[in-house]
């Protein structure tokens, strides 16, 4: 991500990978890339994590889609 | 629910036999409080007497109710319909058919409270660090009467509501052998503290029979409830009346699931006294029924419901039912 | 040439009894918490009894070594955070369940306790004890739109000419699955599971356990023939069901492990609370000009409370700011229609209110906001039209707290929802026909309520000129050909289509291979009333035909096409209620819901779906409500008791009436799951609202929250 006033690139989240273990309704149901859970305006997802398969991760932080697409984070794997 | 002891007598003898034997026993009719409070681990008993086997137990014989008596036979019964319709009506509300089928008369009378601070394992008095759960917590469906003290849950039983507004007595056979008899008023009591309990029935006895008085007045049950099916009073008034002349000579009027006992109200029967039984005598009986009501900080809705509750009850017995469509 | 649905179907849109209807009413169906293979040990949970808690030491020795316990397992470890009462600790098998329940008893835990915060003002209080790091309270950035020419919200409703403003709140509800959360595993050998589980997702499912256990998918099969509800939290094998696996392989022996009804509610998922802080402005005639909200909820200790607003109706500007507040609390799952209910249940109550003020037919209100442009605003308008003829709108409803002498007040409400429902495009189904006569369907989909093997079934029959009962319809083996998880409503719309190319191509396939053997060209065959016709003439029974098919059967894999299915829906509800005002009873009389959802392949089914879904509504407006207690965190009606669900005497009469028309027909399969228990509780909130005269702007509609509102009123002096 980019920090105010630098030049690095801005990264678009949705450009890194998410965590292997990150699950979500949305994974089981919208198989085929189409749809996803989130809408405009408002975005429900709940998340958990396969690890722990609750929406605490192994490190004890928080399972999101944002928290799990850091990959500096202890328990991070990507896909 | 723990490993307990299972005996199922065949007489009311060996009942007792059976109670005094074992450690920490209990009489079992139909089960259906018990065998929750089991299986929630609230109740732990060594031993459970099962009694609804015993013949001379079962059964309505005139004025005469035996304890284990289910309730749909109490429901089933013309005579208690025609003359005690106070006690017929709280019983046919109860739970709903297959409940009846299995629940009993005394059981409805000795059951616990349904409190769900008591439920989920907080005790009879829920305190915690000196202080009450139910004072600090969600009393929605807790006591508005007598709750100056700590004992915050309401009497759970419908059934008692009508049997002390008719006058009705209860036969307890003690641990000894021998049989004592009662008003049904007596068997209840405010806990002081917790290890106390709100039954008076002590360990090893075991009620046998309810009484009804062979002369009654008028007389009816109202519930204010939330669900049609399987649900609790959120308040029941039963009222009975002896009207002379067309003026109530003799009125007693009871209310349940509004504290801790069964609340009978003698504000609201001196109110009548002397006076035709109209809406407007009804209504100021009423309100003089909740008049010392002390609510909680989530129950304060119960008073109304509790003054609506007498009102209908006192209308119903004389048939002046004016809020069904 | 692609397959299509029959222009004027015989079995398709008729109302057809499901295949295993007589055996789940007769207690012959085996739900996946009836097994027991031999040997069968039970597994019992042992969860947090603290809100809030980390874990000091687990000491299981005493556990072990009690009579019947043959495996003991532990979750978490020392040190480690519990967030809620229900979170999972360790787990014991045994060969009676009361032994294994014994064996957690005398699990020894020390735990340290931490302050909870299980309400949301206790998680929104200044000095909050600590849920979540990062803070218990985390709001969005707010979103707003503005029509051209207009700066700023303020400006827009400085246009108003009329502007409400209430706060609505809705609690925390529970999904209560009849048939609770778990699964049974069974080993054979090292390397392959067998695990009977109540899945929404058997491949799912099945993915899970083999990547737990580091074991080849192909070597776990999980079956689910059928199953008791899910409502969207039953997606995977969950920590229950991979403990169980965990216990069996330890043990030697199948577990069965389900949580009891207590833990299905504190850890089996939640729908999120919802608050909503409303103005809402419009003309004098009832178009809209603009809505302002702020608003927040909580799903326990995960995020998942945003729901839509504004919700159907067209606002031209607005603004939003939604805060996800975290409680020790549980963890919500997806509930039926997420967020749809919450946001209906609060747009609609704050367009019946301004409706009121302006003395505009609430009715009239919704038709004059209906957006333009939107494909659905033709349906509702056909959809209203009926729905208010059902329910008698115009001829009874009278202004809010009219209607009714004495203390019994009858009321009238209505709502709009709307739901997606479309199909994944992956999925598949086989079609087997034998040279018995006898046909297979297979996928690996499950039924979670939509009748999904009938409606194989049926389009089978369609096809081959069969009964519905001639058809044998495979599902919930996750070992089958990829099947559509049940979520979302997209069950029926993703395997409807697989399933109509799998039966025409088998039947293409059949009719290439009989030809010579019957005198014709392949092209001359056709299937009708159980026969087969070569050039229009019924040459002989379906069977004979099968028979010269020789030694071998005919397998098809059909997949999607388009053209076939589609998403979007609309639904309109109306409903009728009395209010006892003495009292705050509310009877709920009758229930009008009128929905659409495309070509509708079994209308037994579907008329079943649209009742349950209103069922469910109707609990969520009038009895629904998860209590915890502030001192000790705990949740007070974990129970079926105090935790509130109608029963047979609560029922009203359900009228539902389906939008079947050639134009919906000609949409194709849509999902209807979802879309028909989104509107029931803002309807039944509005008509309680109509019968008393005074708005109750908490849900569920129980007579304290009635009484409440009305003492609440009278003190105002506005009753």
């Amino acid at each position: 991500m980019s920090t105010e006033g630098s030049d690095l690139p801005v990264v678009e989240e949705s450009m890194v990978v998410p965590c292997r273990h990150l699950r979500n309704k949305g994974m089981y149901i919208y198989t085929d890339g189409s749809g996803g859970e989130s809408h405009d305006g408002y975005d429900n997802t709940i998340y958990w994590c396969l690890q722990t398969m609750k929406s605490f991760g192994p490190d004890d932080d928080q399972v999101d889609g944002h928290e799990c697409r850091q990959p500096g984070r202890s328990c991070y794997e990507a896909l | 629910m723990r490993a307990f002891d299972y005996a199922s007598p065949p007489t009311a003898d060996l009942a007792l036999k059976a109670l005094a034997g074992g450690t920490d026993t209990v009489v079992m009719a139909g089960g259906t409080d018990l065998m929750n409070r089991m299986k929630d681990d609230v109740t732990s008993p060594g031993r459970v007497v099962h009694i609804a086997g015993i013949k001379t137990l079962a059964g309505i014989d005139a004025e005469t109710i035996g304890a284990a008596t289910t309730l749909a036979t109490l429901v089933a019964s013309k005579v208690i319909k025609d003359k005690y319709p106070a006690l017929w009506q709280a019983a046919s509300e109860v739970g709903a058919v297959q409940l009846r089928n299995m629940a009993t008369v005394g059981g409805n009378l000795l059951q616990r409270p349904r409190c769900w601070y008591y439920r989920t394992g907080n005790g009879l008095l829920a305190m915690k660090d000196g202080k009450s759960l139910v004072r600090a917590g969600d009393n929605r469906y807790h006591s508005i009467f007598m709750t100056e003290g700590d004992a915050l849950f309401v009497a759970p039983s419908s059934l008692a509501v009508a049997l002390i507004a008719l006058g009705a007595k209860a036969t307890i056979l003690g641990a000894d052998g021998k049989e004592r008899t009662v008003a049904i008023e007596e068997l209840y009591s405010i806990p002081k503290a917790e290890g106390e309990s709100e039954l008076t029935v002590g360990k090893g006895e075991i009620l046998t029979k309810v009484i009804l008085p062979k002369t009654v007045g008028k007389s009816a049950s109202y519930e204010a409830r939330e669900k049609e099916s399987y649900d609790w009073p959120l308040a029941i008034a039963s009222a009975h009346v002896v009207l002379e002349g067309g003026k109530v000579k003799v009125a007693r009027i009871v209310l349940g699931s509004v504290a801790p006992i069964p609340f009978r109200s003698e504000a609201a029967e001196a109110s009548l006294i002397g006076k035709a039984l109209t809406p407007e005598t009804a209504t100021a009986a009423a309100a003089a029924a909740v008049k010392s009501a002390k609510p909680l900080s989530g129950n304060a809705y119960k008073v109304k419901l509790a003054e609506v509750a007498v009102k209908r009850a006192l209308l119903a017995a004389v048939g002046q039912i004016y809020w069904e469509v | 040439m692609a397959a299509s649905w029959p222009e004027n179907p015989r079995l398709i849109t008729t109302r057809i009894t499901r295949l295993d209807g007589m055996a789940k009413a007769s207690g012959k169906a085996k739900y996946p918490s009836d097994m027991r293979p031999e040997g069968t040990l039970f597994g019992v949970m042992l969860y947090s009894s603290l809100p809030h808690a980390t874990v000091k030491s687990i000491d299981t020795s005493a556990a072990e070594k009690m009579p019947g316990v043959k495996a003991v397992v532990v979750i978490v470890k020392e040190g480690a955070t519990l967030r809620y009462q229900g979170d999972d600790i360790a787990a014991v098998a045994a060969e009676t369940e009361e032994q294994a329940r014994d064996a957690v008893r005398a699990i020894k835990i020390v735990y340290e306790a931490l302050p909870h915060a299980v309400t949301e003002a206790q998680a929104m209080a200044a000095d909050a004890p600590v849920v979540v790091k990062g803070g218990n309270v985390k709001k969005g950035r707010a979103s707003t739109t503005l029509e051209k020419g207009t700066e700023t919200i303020d400006a827009a409703f400085a246009k108003a000419e009329s502007v409400i403003e209430g706060t609505y709140s809705v609690p925390v509800i529970t999904h209560v699955c009849l048939e609770t959360h778990g699964l049974t595993a069974m080993w054979d050998g090292p390397d392959k599971i067998v695990a009977w589980a109540s899945t929404q997702a058997v491949q799912g499912t099945a993915n899970e356990l083999a990547g737990r256990f580091q074991i080849p998918v192909s070597n776990v099969t999980v079956l689910t023939d059928v199953m008791g509800g899910g409502f969207g939290s039953k997606f995977g094998a969950d920590i229950w069901g991979l403990t169980a696996a965990e216990l069996s392989k330890k043990a030697g022996k199948p577990v069965k492990m389900f949580l009891d009804r207590i833990q299905e509610h504190l850890a089996g998922g939640n729908r999120p609370s919802a608050t909503g802080k409303i103005k809402l402005g419009a003309k004098k005639d009832g178009t809209l000009v603009a809505l302002a909200a702020e608003t927040f909820g909580t799903g326990g200790v995960s995020r998942g409370a945003q729901f839509p607003l504004p919700y159907v109706y067209s606002i031209p500007n607005t603004t939003r700011e939604h805060a996800d507040v975290f409680v020790n609390g549980g963890n919500a799952r997806a509930m039926r229609a997420p967020g749809h209910p919450e946001g209906c249940i609060i747009m609609e109550a704050a367009m019946d209110d301004l409706a009121d003020k302006l003395g505009v037919d609430p009715l009239e209100m919704r038709i004059k906001n209906l957006a333009p442009k939107d494909f659905r605003t033709e349906i509702y308008l056909e959809e209203i039209a009926i729905g208010a003829e059902l329910i008698g709108w115009k001829a009874k409803r009278k202004p809010r707290g009219k209607n009714g002498n004495g203390p019994i007040k009858t009321g009238y409400g209505m709502a709009l929802h709307q739901w997606g429902g479309a199909g994944a495009r992956d999925k598949q189904v086989t079609c087997t026909i034998n040279p018995d006569g006898s046909v297979e369907l297979r996928s690996a989909t499950q039924d979670i309520g939509t009748g999904a093997r009938t409606v194989l079934a049926i389009i089978a029959a369609e096809v081959l000129g069969l009964q519905p009962t001639d058809i044998t319809s495979n599902i919930g083996n996750s070992t089958f050909v990829p099947g559509q998880a049940s979520g979302g409503s997209t069950t029926t719309p993703s395997m409807a289509p697989p399933a109509l190319n799998a039966v025409t191509q088998a039947m293409e396939a059949m009719f290439a291979k009989i030809a010579p053997a019957v005198g014709g060209a392949a092209a001359d065959l056709s299937l009708k009333d159980g026969k087969l016709l070569v050039k229009g003439e019924a040459k002989m029974s379906w069977k004979d035909a099968c028979r010269k098919l020789g030694m071998t059967s005919i397998t098809e894999t059909g997949k999607f096409t388009d053209g076939l299915s589609a998403g979007g829906v609309a639904g309109v509800q109306f409903v009728e209620v009395t209010v006892d005002i003495e009292t705050g009873k509310v009877r709920l009389k009758k229930i009008v819901a009128v929905q659409d959802s495309g070509l509708i392949i079994n209308r037994m089914a579907w008329d079943s779906q649209v009742s349950g879904g209103v069922i469910g509504g109707l609990n969520y407006g009038l009895f629904e409500e998860r209590v915890m207690d502030p001192t000790t965190g705990q949740m007070l009606n974990a129970d079926m008791e105090l935790y509130k669900i109608a029963g047979a005497s609560d029922m009203p009469e359900i009228i539902v009436h389906a939008l079947d028309t050639p134009a919906m027909r000609a949409r194709g399969v849509i999902g209807i799951g979802e879309p028909p228990t989104i509107g029931t509780a803002a309807a039944i909130g509005n008509a309680v609202t109509n019968a008393i005269g005074v708005r109750v702007t908490q849900w569920p509609m129980s007579p304290k929250n009635v009484l409440d509102a009305l003492a609440s009123a009278s003190n105002q002096g506005k009753a």
